[in-house]
């Protein structure tokens, strides 16, 4: 069985390595992008399972991001889960608007945790929706 | 046939005409020389003086040469035979030369039928600028001209005709270009409600190409939403409002908030028009007004980047070296956890006052199973109670509670709160009791414990900023002791028109009590 393709576009290189480190560990594939454009040019490359997006990066934030590579691709579908330290209501509302299946606030859940969500939105399912009054 | 011609005809032409219109003709009573008009085509171009008087004049003219040369000839032929009758010269080579004259003459009168015909056949292969070169004046010659004419015409009428086609090509083409450069989206339905023209731009917005789109009645592939997910119909979106995004739910259920007007198409039935709809773009707005946080947004954000490395790197730490860890080593590295974890919670916390100080905090209400909520909550925080050897029980009233309208995640929040706080000011082997009664109009919920109660002079101070009893949490406590759970709490049930308030005897312990308005 391969193992599933997951994209994580994340600016700060700590982060991006412990959930690297995490992912990998837990048997996925895992490729890194540095930001929105990074992360589509990899999008436009490579078949990914799952797409892991932070909203506050250089340039291109996450959202745009999510946005043109939707309307590059439209009737096209990709999973998606936000993985932000954001967590304004109207920004988790824009992320679920563009089809995200889970939006996770990083500093709420243990590399583990987040794990578990990645399984279960890959297996089908919703992965977090965050507390509306503690989130942001 | 001669009373259709058209009303507007030049009198001054066809003086005969007009008579013969104005009083329907009997057969015996036409000119013979206008005989033949009558069998002329109804478009003949009237305009045309000159030839069409010469109709009248032309005709016969063929068999008056005719006639002219035969006699002639008969008249020579009769006088050469008299005359040579005398000189005894051979008579009959004079009928023979006469019949070989009126041949020829024949044959000559003829020939521009030849030139007629090349002409007409080039006309019909659309070699419109070839003139017939026949000028006699009989009818032969009115044909060539009239022909001359209408080939004239008929180059003129197509060059137009193809003029007129390139205009009419450019101006669809610059047409369709301003179409598909528009910005916002552009759905043109017929009657039916069926789409007939769609741009590029709805293209983006719903996510069907245009082929998908157009033959379809839009309320087969597209809805429109408002933000309580109540479907709304597009014919009311007429009149341009301050707040009417909708959102838009096109291919695969994908949604895109748009602004939508609907214009009906005045104007004619057979053209199949019935309304425009257009759609604007909102997300970019949306997002404008989303990602402009504030200081506290902004320093939360920043504040949780490293925090997220330590919980992160640490939770990964002890996972991987349980087995080598002693137990003091894990233990240190345990309180460092919890402290890391605190952290987030005071960061969540300001976050929520934040948002308090603003107005910000916004309800969804929605009806509310009171007693279904109660025992959630009291069954998940059965494991951080017995952690402490504390027990934590649920006392309800008989019978149905009267329903309750409000936000079930944050009225759970403010339910976590207390019962923390009960366990965090608690010793072990404590106890808790949650319940609640009906008074009036309301439904009081308490959560009553044993701990170690509130001084007098901070119970004006509990529900303020960040006030703490001072010195009084356990040091394994993982509680949000940042002095604003209660703050937030008060928030929380105030937004619901309820009243938060407490009771507390030191060393024998505390109730505190929040009311929540019920439906009538």
């Amino acid at each position: 069985m391969q193992p599933k393709k997951i994209l994580l576009v994340e600016d700060e290189a700590l982060i991006a390595d412990l959930y690297s480190y995490a992912l990998k560990a837990a048997g996925y594939d895992v490729k890194v992008a540095n930001d929105g454009l990074a992360g589509l040019k990899f999008l436009e490359e490579e078949k990914f399972d799952l797409l892991l997006l932070d909203i506050m990066l250089p340039g291109m934030n996450g959202l745009e991001m999510l946005r043109e590579w939707k309307s590059k691709h439209t009737g096209e579908s990709i999973l998606v889960i936000m993985l932000t330290n954001l967590g304004q209501d109207a920004v988790i509302k824009e992320g679920f608007a563009l089809g995200a299946a889970g939006y996770l606030i990083k500093a709420s859940y243990t590399p583990e945790q987040v794990v578990k969500e990645i399984e279960n939105a890959l297996a089908g399912g919703k992965a977090g929706t965050p507390n509306p009054t503690t989130a942001g | 046939m001669l009373n259709s011609y058209p009303q507007d005809q030049p009198e001054i032409l066809f003086p005969e005409i007009v008579k013969l219109r104005n009083n329907p003709p009997k057969k015996e009573e036409v000119k013979p020389s206008l005989a033949p008009v009558e069998e002329a085509p109804k478009e003949k171009p009237l305009g045309q003086t000159p030839k069409l008087l010469n109709y009248s004049s032309s005709t016969n003219k063929l068999f008056m040469k005719i006639v002219a040369v035969v006699l002639l000839t008969t008249i020579a032929s009769i006088f050469s035979i008299l005359f040579l009758q005398s000189a005894g010269v051979v008579v009959w080579i004079i009928p023979i030369l006469a019949s070989g004259l009126v041949m020829a003459s024949v044959r000559y009168f003829l020939s521009p039928l030849r030139k007629i015909t090349e002409g007409v056949n080039l006309f019909s292969r659309k070699e419109f600028d070839h003139r017939i070169e026949v000028d006699t004046k009989d009818e032969f010659g009115s044909i060539a001209s009239e022909l001359n004419d209408m080939a004239r015409q008929l180059n003129g009428h197509t060059e137009k005709v193809s003029e007129d086609k390139d205009i009419l090509v450019s101006q669809k083409n610059r047409l369709d270009l301003i179409f598909s450069s528009l910005s916002d989206g552009v759905i043109v339905l017929d009657l039916n409600n069926r789409i007939i023209l769609a741009n590029s731009s709805t293209e983006n917005l719903t996510g069907y190409t245009k082929e998908e789109l157009v033959g379809q009645k839009i309320e087969d592939i597209i809805s429109l939403v408002d933000k309580d997910a109540q479907v709304v119909n597009f014919k009311d979106l007429s009149f341009t409002k301050t707040d009417d995004t909708v959102n838009l739910i096109g291919k695969n259920k994908g949604s895109h908030p748009v602004k939508v007007i609907c214009k009906n198409i005045s104007g004619e039935n057979s053209l199949d028009l019935g309304c425009i709809l257009i759609l604007t773009d909102r997300t970019s707005q949306k997002e404008l007004e989303s990602i402009q946080l504030d200081f506290v947004s902004m320093a939360s954000h920043e504040l949780r980047t490293p925090l997220t490395s330590v919980i992160g790197y640490l939770s990964i730490f002890l996972k991987e070296n349980n087995s080598v860890l002693s137990d003091h080593q894990k233990d240190f590295l345990n309180r460092i956890f919890i402290a890391a974890q605190q952290l987030g919670s005071i960061i969540d916390n300001l976050l929520s006052v934040s948002k308090v100080e603003r107005g910000a905090l916004s309800l969804s209400a929605a009806p509310l199973d009171w007693r279904a909520l109660l025992e959630k909550v009291v069954k998940e925080t059965q494991l951080q109670a017995a952690q402490k050897n504390i027990t934590l029980s649920l006392k309800l009233p008989q019978g149905e509670l009267p329903k309750i309208s409000g936000d079930e995640i944050r009225l759970t929040e403010v339910l976590n709160n207390l019962i923390a706080n009960a366990i965090n000011y608690s010793g072990s082997g404590g106890t808790i009791e949650v319940g609640c009664r009906v008074e009036g109009e309301e439904i009081i919920t308490s959560v009553k414990d044993t701990g170690i109660g509130i001084p007098p002079d901070a119970m004006a101070h509990l529900f303020t900023k960040f006030f703490r009893v001072s010195g009084a949490l356990d040091k394994s406590s993982n509680s949000k002791g940042t002095g604003l759970g209660l703050y937030i709490s008060r928030s929380i049930v105030e937004l619901h028109h309820g009243r938060i308030w407490a009771e507390s005897e030191l060393n024998k312990g505390s109730i505190f009590y929040f009311s929540l308005p019920t439906q009538s």
